[in-house]
C-alpha cells in the first residue's frame, strides 16, 4: 500500500511552477499522478528486515486510475503496509487534511520542501504525513508517515528515464519492525537463544523495490485487477 | 571316524551348572541316542553342540574342526531342529524353506525345494502359511529343513515331543530313512528309552548334567538282563514250577498273584510254555528290560 | 551371506501386516492434514504471518505444496517413530518369541552378520517409509497445493525460501530426518536384543524417546551439558536445512551426533547378541 501512495505521488511530478504554497505542491503532485492513466511495472524486491530472511523477488506492478492496483509474483513478495493505500484518496480530497508548508531540506542533491499533512479528524490511520517536494519539478523525494496500528515508515525516492512521469525507479522504504512478537515454540533447536539475543538489537526493516522496467499508459484490462 | 567329539563340556547359568563335564562321541553312520530325563541337560548339550549357548568349558568338535573356531564351515555341515520346528508362520511352507535355504550354504531351485517338501509328505500344502499346520506338518517340514543343504550330520532334539502315536511313527520312520538311504550320522534326544532303543545303534545317558553311560544300545542291553512281570491265577503251581524247571531264576512276589522274575539270556518262551502246561493260569507276561530300570535308577538319584 | 540374509530379512518384513500399519497410518495422517489445510489453510498462514502483517504484506501463493509439505512433515515426523519402533522393535525379539531365533542361529551365519543383515532391512524400511512420507507431502501436496516459495517460521523469524532453491534443501532434509529415525530404527533394535518379546523394545524405544524429548524442553541448567548430546535435540535438525542461511556447523553437528548414535548402538546390539545364550 505504501507503494501504491508512492507511486501515486510520483505520478503527480511534471508541474514545474514555482508553488510556494502546501495547497500548491500537492497539487502540482497530484495534477502528476493523473497524467498517467495506467502502468505496468516489472519490478525486483529486496527485503532487509529483521526476523526475516526472503531472497529477491521478483514481480510485476499492475496500475490504472483512479485506484486500481494489483503486485503479481511468482514467488512470494514482501511489501510494506502500513496502510498507505488511505492516503492515496487521502490527498486527493483537500477537506479532509491540512497540509502546512515546512523548512526547505535538500536530499541528495535535490531541494525539496516539506508539507506536512494533518487529518482533520480522528477515524484516520495516518496520524502524520510529512511530504518531502522538489517544487521544480512536482516530485516527491521522500514521505515519513506514521501510523496509528504500524509505526512510522519512510521512502525514498529515485528517479531515472520516467521522471516526466513522475514514476520512480527506485523506492527504498524503511519500516518500523519494534512490533514483531515471535511465537513462542515455533522451533527447538539447541541455537535459539544465541539468535534471540543478536535480533533482539535490530529495529528497522528496510525494503527496496528497483523497477525495470515501465510500459505506461498502453491500457490495461479491468480483467487485471479481479482477485485470484 | 568321530563326526562329533564332545570333551568334558561345561556350562553354568549363573551358580545353576546345567552341564558338567560330558563327553561322548558320535561316529560317522551313526543313529546315535542321547538320553536322559527332563532337565538332565540334554537341550543344553545339543544347544551348545549347535552354537546356540556358549560352553563354559570343555571342547567341541565337529570332523576333527573345533566348532567355537569354525563356526560357519561345521554348521554348513549340520541340519537340525531343536525341540519343535518353530517357522515363519505368516510365510508359506515354501517361502520359509527358500529362507532357510539361502542361508544355508546352498542355493537351492524351486524343484529341489518341492523335491524336499515332497520328501517329507507335504506336496500339495507348499503355499500354505505354516500357521495353519498342525504340529506334526510342521515337524516334517522341520525336518525339510533340515536336509536341504545336504547336511553330513542331522541333530534333533526331541522330535517326537508333543506328536500323535501316528506323527511319532511317521518321524521315527523319517529318521530311519535318513539313515538307511541318505547315509545321515544322526544324533538323536529323547528322554523316552524306548525310542532310542527303537532307532538308535549307539547311545549316552546323561542326568543332572553328568554323563552315565555310553556305548552301544546293543551291548548295553545285552549287559543288562531281563526281567518279566508275571500275572498268574495259582501262585503255588507257579513257584513249584520255577524250582523244579528253572532253579537258576530268582523272583519275588511283587504283590498277589504278581511276580519279579530276574533272567540272565532270555527263556521266557520256555518259562511260559512250562507255568501253561502245568497250569499256573498265566494272565500275562510282560518284558520288561533292566536297562529301562537301570535308566530310572540312574536317573532317580 | 550378510546380502543373502539381508534380502531374507526384507521378505520377513515385507510379509508381515504390522509393517503396512505405518505405511497405512502415515498415508491417512498425511491425507487428513492435506484436507485440513485444503479447507482452512488460511488460518494456520495467519498464524505463522500474524506478527508481520501489521507492517508488511505478503503477496503471491503462500499456501502451496511446498509449504504443505514442510507442515505435513513437522507434524508426523515426531510420530513416525513410533510406526518405525512397531517394525525394527520386532526384528530380533519377534525371532526369539516365535522361536525361529534357534533356526536363524543354527545357520551358518554368523551372530554379527545376522544383526548386520537385520540392521540394514530395518535401514531399508526406515528409508521406504522416510521416502513414503516425502512423497505423499512432497508430490501428493505440490499435485494438491501447487508450486511455490516456502515461508517457514522459526527460531529465528520468518524465512522465505524460492521454490527453485528447495528441492535440494528438501532432499538433505530428508536425508538428516532419515538419519534421525535410523536412530530410531537402531535403538529399538538394540533394546530387542536385550528382549524376548516385540512389546518391551517398542515401548522402552518410545520411553527414551519420550524422556530425552522432555529432558530436553526443560528449562534446566543440569540439562543443558548432555542436551547437545541426546540424539533427540537433533531429531529437530531436518529443520535447520530451511534457515537462511543454511547453519552448516549445527547441520554436520547434528548429522555426526545421530551418526555416531546410529554406530554404538548398533554396537552394543552385536556385542549383546553374539554374547546371548538362546535358551527360547
Amino acid at each position: 500500500m505504501i507503494l501504491r501512495l508512492s507511486l501515486f505521488v510520483f505520478l503527480a511530478l511534471a508541474h514545474a511552477n514555482f508553488a510556494q504554497t502546501s495547497e500548491e505542491l500537492l497539487k502540482g503532485v497530484i495534477l502528476k499522478i493523473n497524467s498517467v492513466k495506467d502502468y505496468k511495472a516489472d519490478i525486483s524486491i529486496k527485503a532487509e528486515i529483521p526476523f526475516v530472511k526472503v531472497p529477491i523477488a521478483k514481480a510485476t506492478l499492475y496500475f490504472k486510475q483512479k485506484d486500481k492496483f494489483k503486485v503479481v509474483s511468482k514467488g512470494i513478495a514482501i511489501l510494506p503496509k502500513q496502510g498507505i493505500s488511505d492516503l492515496t484518496s487521502f490527498l486527493s480530497n483537500e477537506s479532509k487534511y491540512t497540509s502546512l508548508l515546512g523548512d526547505s531540506k535538500t536530499i541528495g542533491d535535490i531541494k525539496t520542501k516539506l508539507v506536512t499533512v494533518i487529518p482533520n479528524g480522528e477515524n484516520n490511520e495516518i496520524i502524520l504525513a510529512k511530504v518531502y517536494i522538489d517544487p521544480t519539478e512536482s516530485l516527491i523525494y521522500r514521505t515519513v508517515l506514521t501510523t496509528k496500528e504500524s509505526g512510522t515508515v519512510t521512502v525514498d525516492y529515485t528517479y531515472g528515464q520516467n521522471k516526466k512521469y513522475g514514476l520512480p525507479n527506485k523506492m527504498t522504504f524503511s519500516v518500523d519492525v519494534k512490533k514483531f512478537k515471535m511465537p513462542k515454540s515455533v522451533a527447538s533447536d539447541i541455537r535459539n537463544s544465541e539468535k534471540k539475543t543478536k535480533d533482539k538489537k535490530e529495529n528497522k526493516g528496510v525494503i527496496t523495490i528497483t523497477v525495470i522496467g515501465y510500459e505506461v499508459n498502453k491500457g490495461i484490462s479491468d480483467d487485471t485487477f479481479k482477485k485470484d | 571316524m568321530a563326526l562329533i567329539s564332545v570333551s568334558n563340556l561345561s556350562k553354568s547359568f549363573g551358580n545353576f551348572k546345567a552341564v558338567k563335564n560330558v563327553s561322548f562321541e558320535v561316529r560317522e553312520g551313526d543313529v546315535f541316542g542321547f538320553l536322559g530325563p527332563n532337565g538332565a541337560g540334554k537341550s543344553t548339550t545339543i544347544r551348545c553342540l549347535l552354537s546356540l549357548i556358549k560352553p563354559s568349558g570343555g571342547e567341541i568338535e565337529f570332523f576333527n574342526q573345533n566348532l567355537a573356531s569354525n563356526r560357519n564351515a561345521v554348521l554348513s555341515k549340520v541340519g537340525c531342529i531343536i525341540e519343535k520346528p518353530d517357522f515363519y508362520k505368516y510365510l508359506s511352507a515354501y517361502k520359509n524353506l527358500e529362507i532357510f535355504g539361502r542361508i544355508s550354504g546352498k542355493d537351492l531351485s524351486k524343484m529341489e525345494i518341492y523335491k524336499f517338501l515332497d520328501f517329507v509328505g507335504l506336496t500339495g500344502r507348499e503355499k500354505d502359511k505354516v500357521s495353519g499346520f498342525s504340529h506334526g506338518m510342521k515337524q516334517r517340514l522341520g525336518i525339510a529343513q533340515t536336509l536341504m543343504h545336504d547336511p553330513d550330520i542331522i541333530i534333533l532334539d526331541e522330535p517326537t515331543t508333543g506328536l500323535d502315536p501316528q506323527g511319532i511313527i511317521e518321524v521315527r520312520n523319517l529318521i530311519l530313512r535318513l539313515r538307511d538311504e541318505q547315509n545321515k550320522t544322526v544324533l538323536l534326544s529323547s528322554h523316552q528309552l524306548s525310542e532310542i532303543e527303537i532307532i538308535a545303534n549307539r547311545m549316552v545317558i546323561i542326568n543332572k548334567g553328568e554323563t552315565i553311560v555310553e556305548g552301544s544300545v546293543q551291548e548295553l542291553l545285552e549287559k543288562q538282563s531281563l526281567n518279566l512281570q508275571i500275572n498268574v491265577m495259582n501262585e503255588s503251581i507257579f513257584e513249584s514250577t520255577l524250582l523244579q524247571s528253572f532253579p537258576e531264576l530268582k523272583y519275588h512276589k511283587v504283590y498277589p498273584h504278581n511276580y519279579h522274575v530276574e533272567m540272565v539270556s532270555d527263556t521266557s518262551a520256555q518259562l511260559n510254555e512250562k507255568l501253561v502246561n502245568a497250569g499256573a493260569g498265566v494272565k500275562s507276561i510282560v518284558p520288561k528290560r533292566s536297562l529301562e530300570d537301570f535308566f530310572i535308577k540312574m536317573t532317580e538319584k | 551371506m550378510l546380502w543373502k540374509n539381508t534380502r531374507n530379512e526384507w521378505i520377513k518384513i515385507t510379509s508381515k501386516i504390522r509393517s503396512y500399519l505405518g505405511i497405512g497410518a502415515l498415508t491417512v495422517l498425511i491425507v487428513v492434514v492435506q484436507v485440513a489445510l485444503k479447507a482452512d489453510g488460511g488460518s494456520f498462514i495467519s498464524y505463522v504471518t500474524a506478527s508481520f502483517e501489521q507492517t508488511l504484506s505478503f503477496n503471491g501463493k503462500i499456501l502451496n505444496g511446498n509449504l504443505v509439505a514442510f507442515i505435513v512433515l513437522q507434524m508426523l515426523i515426531v510420530h513416525v517413530p513410533l510406526l518405525i519402533a512397531l517394525v525394527t522393535g520386532d526384528l530380533l525379539s519377534g525371532e526369539e518369541a516365535a522361536g525361529t531365533i534357534r533356526m536363524l542361529a543354527t545357520k551358518p551365519i554368523s551372530r554379527t552378520q545376522i544383526v548386520l543383515s537385520k540392521w540394514i532391512a530395518a535401514a531399508l524400511y526406515t528409508f521406504v517409509m522416510t521416502a513414503w512420507l516425502a512423497f505423499l507431502s512432497l508430490v501428493v501436496g505440490k499435485f494438491i497445493f501447487g508450486e511455490g516459495d516456502l515461508i517457514v517460521l522459526n527460531s529465528s523469524g520468518l524465512n522465505i525460501i524460492a521454490s527453485d532453491d528447495l528441492p535440494w534443501r528438501f532432499a538433505l532434509s530428508m536425508l538428516i530426518a532419515f538419519l534421525a529415525l535410523l536412530t530410531v530404527s537402531t535403538l529399538s533394535l538394540c533394546f530387542s536384543a536385550f528382549a524376548k518379546n516385540s512389546v518391551g523394545p517398542i515401548v522402552a524405544t518410545m520411553a527414551v524417546i519420550i524422556l530425552f524429548t522432555i529432558i530436553g524442553t526443560l528449562d534446566v541448567t543440569v540439562f543443558d551439558a548432555i542436551k547437545p548430546y541426546m540424539f533427540t535435540t537433533h531429531m529437530a535438525a531436518w529443520r535447520s536445512v530451511f534457515e537462511v542461511p543454511l547453519p552448516w556447523d549445527a547441520v554436520w553437528e547434528s548429522i555426526v551426533v545421530l551418526l555416531v548414535h546410529i554406530v554404538v548402538l548398533l554396537g552394543i546390539t552385536i556385542l549383546r547378541f553374539n554374547k546371548k545364550d538362546i535358551t527360547s
